[in-house]
This record gives C-alpha cells, sequence and structure tokens, in this order.
C-alpha cells in the first residue's frame, strides 16, 4: 500500500522540483546568469590545480590523479562574492577544448606553474601561457590573471621572481617562432589568433609590457602547506 | 592478489584507494600508473578496450558516466584473474548504493569503503581460488569425479555444516556424506558443479534417462534453480564452498541469462542465511567475536542494499518513464545508442576513415555514454555525434608541444643539427615534402643539409639535387648574409643509408648546419629486409624526429602501414624505449575533397599528431593540420 502511494506522489513531486529547475536553468540560459563570475584555474598537467581546487572549494586534500573532465564548484570571497572557480584538465590532448568552453565571459585566470619541475617544462608551460594571452576570445572580458607558484613547501621550488624571468626569456623565443608558423589547413589562415605578437616589438618580452591594468601578479604558494593558499585568496578576495 | 584498487572522478580525485604496491615508493607509483593509464586509455580514445598491460601490470577498468567515475583494478598480469569484470561490476553497484547521497552532492570524501571492499575482494578471491582448484579435474575423469563428490555437500546449508564437522570428526561423517551425496545424486538432476561440460556427458553417457539429460530445456532446468541458489549464499558468504565451479557452470550452459537472473533473485534472499554464514566465517578465520558481529551487520547492511537494489530496478521502470515522459530526461543505454552509432561509424567510412578504427571509435564513445543520464535539453542524437567529434578533436590535438623551430633553436644552442627523418611507403612524398620543409625552414632562416638516403630508387638523389638548386636559387646566400643555406649530402646509389645518414649528421656539426633532413627509400611495410634497414638507420643515428609520410588518399591500408612501421622500430630497437613514430606528414590533402579520414586513422594508430599536411606541388603548399575544420567537414 505505501508502496504503491509513493509510486504515485514520487513522480509528481519530482515534476514539480524538475519544472523549477528548468525555470532556474532557462534563466540562467536568457540572462546569462553565470557570466563574469568565473576564475579559471589553469596549468600544465600535474601542477596542483586539482589539488588547489579541492582545497579552495571544499577545504579538503584529496589523492589526486591526472584530470579528464573540470571541476567546477563556488567560493565565495571576503567580499561576499560568489565565484565560479573552474580546474581546467592540462593535458594536452583535452585542456584547449574545455578552455573553449568557458573563454567568453571569464572574470579571472590563475595560471599554477609547478615552481619545482619549472625548468624542465618551461617551454611547455610558456607555449600554455603564450597561448591564454594569445587568445582574444579569452582576452577579450580582460580577465586578471595571477601566476600561481605552487609547491614551494618543496625544497628547490623556483621563486615568483625566478620563475617570472624564466617565462619571459622562453616568451621572448617563442613569439619568434610563432609568427613564423605555417597557416592552417582551412583557409587562408588569419582566422588562428594565437598568432598575435606578445609585448613590445624589437624588445624582449616582459609581462609590464602587456598593457595591462593591474600588471600580472606573480606569486608563490602551496596547495598542501596550511595557508599556502593565502595569496591566491587575497587575489580572488581582489575580483 | 590485487596491487592496486582504486575509485576516482574524471575530475581527478581519488574518492577510495587500496595500495598494495611493494615497492617503497608506493603512493608515486600509484600516481605514475593511474595517471599512465588515463592519460594513455581514457585520453586517447582508447576506451574500446577493457584492460591494458603496463610494465608487468595488467589494469582493467570501468566507467560510471552518470556520477563520472572510473573504478581501476591492477594486478600482476601473470595472475589472469578471471573475475575481475565481476568484481568491478559489484563494487560498482554497491558503490553507488551506498554512497548515492554523497555522489550526488559531488562530495569529496567520506567514502569508507574499505569493508565493503575487502568483502567484494575476499568473495572474488576465494572464487578464483576455486575456479583454480576446479580447473585441475579437468585433465581426467578420475579427478573431476573426485569434484563431484565434494559438489553435493555444498548443496544445502545443511550438507556445508556438515562439511565443517568432517574436519573435527572426519571418519564418522564422511561416511555420513557418502550416503548423503549418493542420496543427493539421485535426487538432484545432477552434479552441476563440475564445469568440463564434456565429462559431465560422458557420466550421462552411461545411464541415459530422459529426465536427466543435462541440456533438456525448461522443466529439469527449473527444479535445480532452488538447489543452485543455496549454493550461490554460501559461496557469497565467504565460506569455503566450492562457489567458483558453480559460477563457471552457470557459464556453460546455455541458459545463461537465465542463470543470472536466478543468482540476481537469490540476492535478495542472502540476508535470511546469516546465521549459517557465520558458523562457517568463524570456523574459517580466527577473528575475535566482536570483529564478527561488527561484520556481520556490515554484511547485513550490503545485502539489503542487494534486494534494495533488486527491488529499485523492478520499480524504477515504470517510475522511470514517468519520469522521462514529463521532462524528457533519459538514461543513455547500448541499445538506444546502437542505432545512431551505427549511422556515425558509417558516416566515418564514408569519409575515408578505416573501417576498423571506425568501429573501435563508436566503441570507446559507447563506453563513454553508457549509463549516462540527459539532461532536459540534451537529445540523444546530438549528444552523441558531440561525444563523438570533441573524441575525434582530441585524437587530432597533439599529446605534446610541438613546435619544430624552437627545438631547432634548443638544439642550435646546444651547438648540434636537429634531425629529421621521413620514412613512408613508396610514392606517397617524402623527397616532395621534404623539400617544402626545407623551404618553409630556410624562410625562417634556417640552414639546411639534405641528406640523400634513398640510395635505392633511379634517380631520386638527382631529383633532391634539383630541389637544392631550385631551393638556393630562391634564397640565394646574397640574401642570407652570403650563407649557402640547403646543401645536399649524397654518396650515390647503393651504399648504406644508415651510413650515410650518420656522416650527414656529422658533416652538418662540422659545418654548423642547423637543421638535417634525412629522405629514406620508400619500402613496403611487409619488406622485411628493408624495414630492418630503417630501423637500422633510426637507432644509429637517434634523430629528434621520425616523421612518417602517408597519402591522405589511404584508406583502411593506413592501418596496416603505420603498425607494421611502428612494430618494426620496436623489434629491432636495442632500447627499452624504442623510438617509434614521432608525428605525421599527411601528403596529398589537395586530393581529397571531403574525404579527410586518413588524418584520424594516422593519428589513431599512432597516437602521434600529424606535424605537417602537404596540399599541393609547390614549395608554399604546407600547411598545419586545422583540427575543427578537419572534423567538422567529416561530420558533415
Ligand atoms: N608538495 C606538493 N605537492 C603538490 C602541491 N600541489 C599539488 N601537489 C601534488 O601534485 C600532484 C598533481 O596535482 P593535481 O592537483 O592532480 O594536478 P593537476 O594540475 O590537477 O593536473 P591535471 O589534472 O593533470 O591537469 C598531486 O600528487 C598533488 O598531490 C603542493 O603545493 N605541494
Ligand atoms: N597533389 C599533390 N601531389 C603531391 C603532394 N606531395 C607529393 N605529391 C606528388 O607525389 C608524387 C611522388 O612524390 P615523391 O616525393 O617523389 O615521393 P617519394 O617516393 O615518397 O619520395 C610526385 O609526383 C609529387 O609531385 C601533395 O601534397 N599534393
Ligand atoms: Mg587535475
Ligand atoms: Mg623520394
Amino acid at each position: 500500500m505505501e508502496g504503491l502511494e509513493m509510486e504515485t506522489v514520487l513522480p509528481i513531486v519530482i515534476a514539480v522540483v524538475l519544472g523549477l529547475l528548468t525555470l532556474i536553468i532557462l534563466k540562467k540560459l536568457i540572462f546569462g546568469g553565470s557570466k563574469g563570475n568565473q576564475v579559471l584555474l589553469t596549468g600544465l598537467s600535474g601542477s596542483g590545480k586539482t589539488l588547489f581546487w579541492s582545497k579552495l572549494v571544499h577545504d579538503e586534500s584529496p589523492v589526486t590523479v591526472t584530470s579528464q573532465k573540470e571541476n567546477r564548484g563556488s567560493y565565495t570571497n571576503s567580499r561576499n562574492k560568489v565565484l565560479d572557480i573552474v580546474d581546467i584538465p592540462g593535458f594536452d590532448k583535452v585542456r584547449y577544448t574545455v578552455l573553449n568552453k568557458y573563454r567568453t565571459g571569464c572574470k579571472a585566470i590563475i595560471f599554477v606553474i609547478d615552481a619545482v619541475s619549472l625548468q624542465k617544462d618551461i617551454r611547455d608551460a610558456a607555449e600554455y601561457l603564450y597561448n591564454i594571452l594569445a587568445d582574444d576570445e579569452l582576452q577579450r572580458s580582460r580577465p586578471k590573471l595571477q601566476i600561481f607558484c605552487n609547491k614551494q613547501d618543496i625544497g628547490g621550488a623556483k621563486s615568483p621572481r625566478a620563475v617570472q624571468t624564466l617565462l619571459e626569456k622562453e616568451i621572448t623565443i617563442l613569439r619568434e617562432t610563432r609568427a613564423s608558423r605555417l597557416i592552417g589547413t582551412s583557409d587562408s589562415g588569419d582566422s588562428s589568433n594565437n598568432n598575435s605578437f606578445l609585448g613590445i616589438v624589437g624588445k624582449d618580452f616582459e609581462f609590464s609590457d602587456l598593457g595591462k591594468k593591474q600588471g600580472i601578479d606573480f606569486v608563490e604558494g602551496s596547495a598542501v602547506d596550511e595557508g599556502g593558499l593565502n595569496s591566491a585568496k587575497a587575489f580572488i578576495d581582489s575580483l | 592478489m590485487l596491487d592496486i584498487f582504486s575509485i576516482f572522478t574524471k575530475g581527478g580525485i581519488v574518492l577510495f584507494c587500496f595500495n598494495n604496491l611493494s615497492n617503497a615508493n608506493h603512493t608515486t607509483q600509484f600516481a605514475t600508473i593511474v595517471n599512465n593509464f588515463v592519460k594513455t586509455v581514457l585520453l586517447q580514445e582508447r576506451t574500446d578496450k577493457q584492460a591494458l598491460e603496463h610494465q608487468g601490470l595488467r589494469l582493467q577498468y570501468k566507467l560510471d558516466n552518470e556520477f563520472e567515475l572510473v573504478f581501476i583494478v591492477a594486478y600482476q598480469k601473470f595472475l589472469q584473474l578471471s573475475y575481475v569484470d565481476k568484481f568491478l561490476d559489484d563494487i560498482q553497484l554497491e558503490f553507488r548504493d551506498k554512497f548515492l547521497n554523497q555522489l550526488q552532492n559531488r562530495a569529496l570524501s567520506g567514502f569508507d569503503f574499505q569493508k565493503e571492499f575487502q568483502f567484494i575482494l575476499k568473495d572474488v578471491e576465494e572464487r578464483t581460488k576455486e575456479e583454480t582448484k576446479s580447473s585441475r579435474p579437468m585433465k581426467s575423469y578420475k579427478e573431476s569425479e573426485k569434484a563431484k563428490q565434494k559438489a553435493p555437500l555444498v548443496m544445502t546449508v545443511k550438507a556445508a555444516k556438515e562439511l565443517e564437522q568432517q574436519k573435527k570428526l572426519e571418519e564418522e561423517t564422511a561416511r555420513k556424506i557418502e550416503e548423503q551425496k549418493k542420496e543427493l545424486q539421485q535426487q538432484a538432476a545432477e552434479p552441476e558443479e563440475d564445469m568440463v561440460v564434456k565429462n559431465r556427458k560422458k557420466l550421462f553417457a552411461g545411464k541415459v534417462s530422459k529426465e536427466k539429460q543435462p541440456k533438456s530445456p525448461k522443466q529439469p532446468e527449473k527444479s535445480k534453480k532452488s538447489k543452485e541458489k543455496r549454493v550461490w549464499d554460501v559461496a557469497y558468504g565467504g565460506a569455503n564452498a566450492n562457489g567458483g565451479g558453480e559460477l563457471d557452470y552457470s557459464k556453460d550452459i546455455p541458459e545463461d541469462l537465465e542463470d543470472r537472473r536466478a543468482e540476481n533473485y537469490d540476492r535478495s534472499y542472502v540476508g535470511t542465511m546469516s546465521g549459517n554464514l557465520k558458523g562457517l566465517e568463524v570456523a574459517d578465520s580466527s577473528d575475535d567475536d566482536e570483529d564478527n558481529i561488527a561484520d556481520e551487520e556490515f554484511e547485513e547492511a550490503i545485502r539489503e542494499r542487494r534486494a534494495e537494489r533488486e527491488n529499485v530496478k523492478q520499480s524504477s521502470k515504470s517510475l522511470f518513464s514517468i519520469f522521462s515522459g514529463l521532462v524528457g530526461s533519459k538514461t543513455l543505454t547500448r541499445a538506444t545508442m546502437q542505432p545512431h552509432l551505427e549511422k556515425l561509424k558509417e558516416l566515418m567510412m564514408s569519409k575515408n576513415v578505416a573501417a576498423d578504427i571506425s568501429e573501435k571509435l563508436c566503441e570507446s564513445v559507447a563506453v563513454k555514454l553508457d549509463g549516462k543520464v540527459l539532461g532536459t535539453f540534451e537529445g540523444l542524437a546530438s549528444t552523441i555525434k558531440t561525444t563523438l567529434s570533441d573524441a575525434l578533436v582530441q585524437i587530432l590535438s597533439p599529446k605534446r608541444r610541438i613546435d619544430i623551430l624552437r627545438d631547432v633553436f634548443e638544439a642550435k644552442r646546444a651547438a648540434r643539427p636537429y634531425v629529421m627523418a621521413f620514412c613512408g611507403v613508396n610514392g606517397v612524398g617524402k623527397s616532395t615534402n621534404l623539400a617544402k620543409i626545407c623551404f618553409w625552414l630556410i624562410e625562417n632562416n634556417v640552414r639546411v643539409l639534405i641528406a640523400a638516403c634513398d640510395t635505392f630508387r633511379a634517380g631520386a638523389v638527382e631529383q633532391l639535387r634539383t630541389h637544392t638548386k631550385h631551393l638556393n636559387a630562391l634564397h640565394p646566400p646574397e640574401k642570407h648574409d652570403g650563407r649557402q643555406m640547403v646543401q645536399l649530402y649524397e654518396k650515390g646509389y647503393g651504399k648504406d643509408a644508415a651510413g650515410i645518414a650518420m656522416e650527414a649528421i656529422h658533416y652538418a656539426q662540422e659545418a654548423r648546419i642547423d637543421v638535417v633532413l634525412v629522405d629514406t627509400a620508400g619500402r613496403m611495410q611487409d619488406n622485411e629486409p628493408l624495414m630492418r634497414a630503417l630501423a637500422k638507420l633510426i637507432v644509429v643515428n637517434e634523430p629528434d624526429l621520425v616523421l612518417f609520410v602517408g597519402e591522405a588518399l589511404v584508406g583502411n591500408e593506413a592501418v596496416d602501414q603505420l603498425v607494421k612501421f611502428n612494430q618494426a622500430l620496436a623489434d629491432n630497437s636495442t632500447t627499452e624505449n624504442p623510438h617509434l613514430i614521432d608525428g605525421i606528414v599527411l601528403t596529398k590533402f589537395d586530393t581529397i575533397d571531403d574525404k579527410v579520414g586518413a588524418a584520424i586513422s594516422m593519428s589513431y594508430i599512432t597516437g602521434q599528431p600529424i606535424v605537417f599536411v602537404g596540399t599541393g606541388q609547390t614549395y608554399s603548399d604546407l600547411r598545419n593540420l586545422d583540427a575543427k575544420a578537419v572534423i567538422s567537414t567529416l561530420m558533415k
């Protein structure tokens, strides 16, 4: 008997709930509710984004493995602003597909760097960062950028200063080889927006040349240490 | 027995982990193994494969697409555990049931699954043991007879108890059992324990009577069921019953499905037998009492959930149909996806993707979507299509950075030439595209040495000489600070290609030339001596980049070519990590209209990117592959 009642009532309850959900989704679609409050966590695979995200959003430190999909969760900053924190997988084959889903209207980008292995990964890290900086669509909403030099709890981690120098050197080389890239198969080739030149022609690349109002924030931190995310939290609070 | 068992989200968060690796550094090793698995299987559209082998370990996995979970198991590959699939199924259901709330809320922690895992694992291990035990009797008729004698003992719980006593009071009970055995053998339709159908048939051959035919339909089968049920119960309780044999038997008989249903049905009753189970448990393990009580409660909980699961399965259909009728959300199943996948497979094949690969990709998409719940606005066809095209983009996306000019710059810094070798079958455009790449490099102020290592085909050296002349005319030394931009290193015909390449590289080093392009003779993938020669060239000279040149016109043949080229390189290598094909030059792209499938085939097989695309006969007809454009052409 009870079972029967359940079976008749439950669908109705579900229908009502779903109806409400639909309204909310529609509202989001029409008014673009999620626009403008996204903070993207980017960086190479293994740099510590997922751990960072877990710590920030859930205050937990799980064991992590390579991400295949993004993690999303909300974080309320000190000014009571709710932000949608998105952890973008770093593996080469998926990163741009996922990034493209979120590139419209994002509020800020945190580029996480494994400051221990940077020397080895510098060419990859710089290329990814370059693509982010040169992506017109991504930059249209003028997102703020923080370079989070992670894993400072490990000895031998590069300081933010050193990371900046390495990246600037590498991007100086990269923008030359970038300009010489072959065009794509599809058409004339000018559609590829990743070829735009960064910095000032005839002068070595410096982040300060990017003309970002607030400049680019290089900070140190750790997703493991107590309080290791403070520098990032301060950044998010400023959004 | 298992080295690793883990449950993690597709987002990369480990929810549960059992790590039995013996290595001192086992946490890191765990991460290495799992990350490698994710990067080589899950993120390379290889989910049609159900297992992979890696450094002596065999990895098997299961995806839960509703909650976006991955269940993974790793064990020593020589173990050949045949129960892992079943184990993963059981684990998945149990995990979903126990943590439904947390999963729906996307919680990161609180997944206390240790006991359930141990329980299900123990069960599986027991069954495996039984399996190996009972697989021995297969060899002789006599031995299988022995196994049969044991089997009836577990057919009733009573008998199972007696087995216990037998351990203590061997003689007396043995006789009893002997009697009971005979009784049971006559009662029962027949000894179902032995999986060796052959032997069973032999036995029956002796006493053919209508009602005892093993494969007689329906009725005798059903009368057996009640007995089977109990066997299952005992086995499931972790007793030392001959459960292994039973289970395999169910695989042997034709009414496989029927039996599985019976099995499920049984489970809802498992709880009612706990008294007996306890007895066996106590005797079996030397745990203290408290533990056992706790264990029992816990086991009961598992059983309850199992029973619930069965009930829900029955009622959920009706509930679900109302549900989906209202909002149009539905769970994807193989059956509903099949027609769509079939169509997409046809589409891919019509665009010249190799048949084999179209099939694998569709299978991979099916695995990735099976069980996923569609949202209100998501259509079935469009979801499948989007998933496939995302998968295709992923295949064409390089798995690592490719920036040849950057790497040339790095080599220059290290005062050594950057070496690229071109290989492929005959007439695909190796020499022509080598010349185009040379042109592109010169345009970027890089000095090139062409090594004429095609010492086989008449005219090959002259062809390169002509190219060199033309290129130097286009980029005369005056335009480049008096440096000659391209030179040809040739030693005529018939000489050893590997040797010429080596000399060329030395020459380039001396003359401070930035890049060496090694042209090789075209060879068919089945020509072993020539394939070995190519492998030697690569082993000896260690080029920075080994490029496979292939025509965009190629269809199913692409698979064979690439597999065999890679195989030859692997077979003839002396190192642990053989240098295989690093990238692909896709030629004659201008001749194929919308049949762009070869790009997919080639990237898929090698897992390597298409580095250059040749689009015509002039020096400037060289392009980057535009993955998105290719996919949209393909999916049209
Ligand atoms: N010592 C130390 N280890 C860290 C830190 N941050 C992350 N890790 C570890 O680095 C490894 C990779 O971290 P993840 O968060 O999974 O990396 P990810 O950036 O999400 O990588 P993808 O998902 O592949 O893009 C994990 O083993 C983390 O535990 C840190 O600040 N210090
Ligand atoms: N249409 C077209 N023809 C090409 C392309 N690349 C090479 N070819 C032609 O293919 C033929 C074989 O080229 P060749 O370089 O001698 O092949 P090899 O034997 O592999 O070195 C020549 O006639 C080339 O002009 C291309 O991208 N497009
Ligand atoms: Mg991650
Ligand atoms: Mg040739």
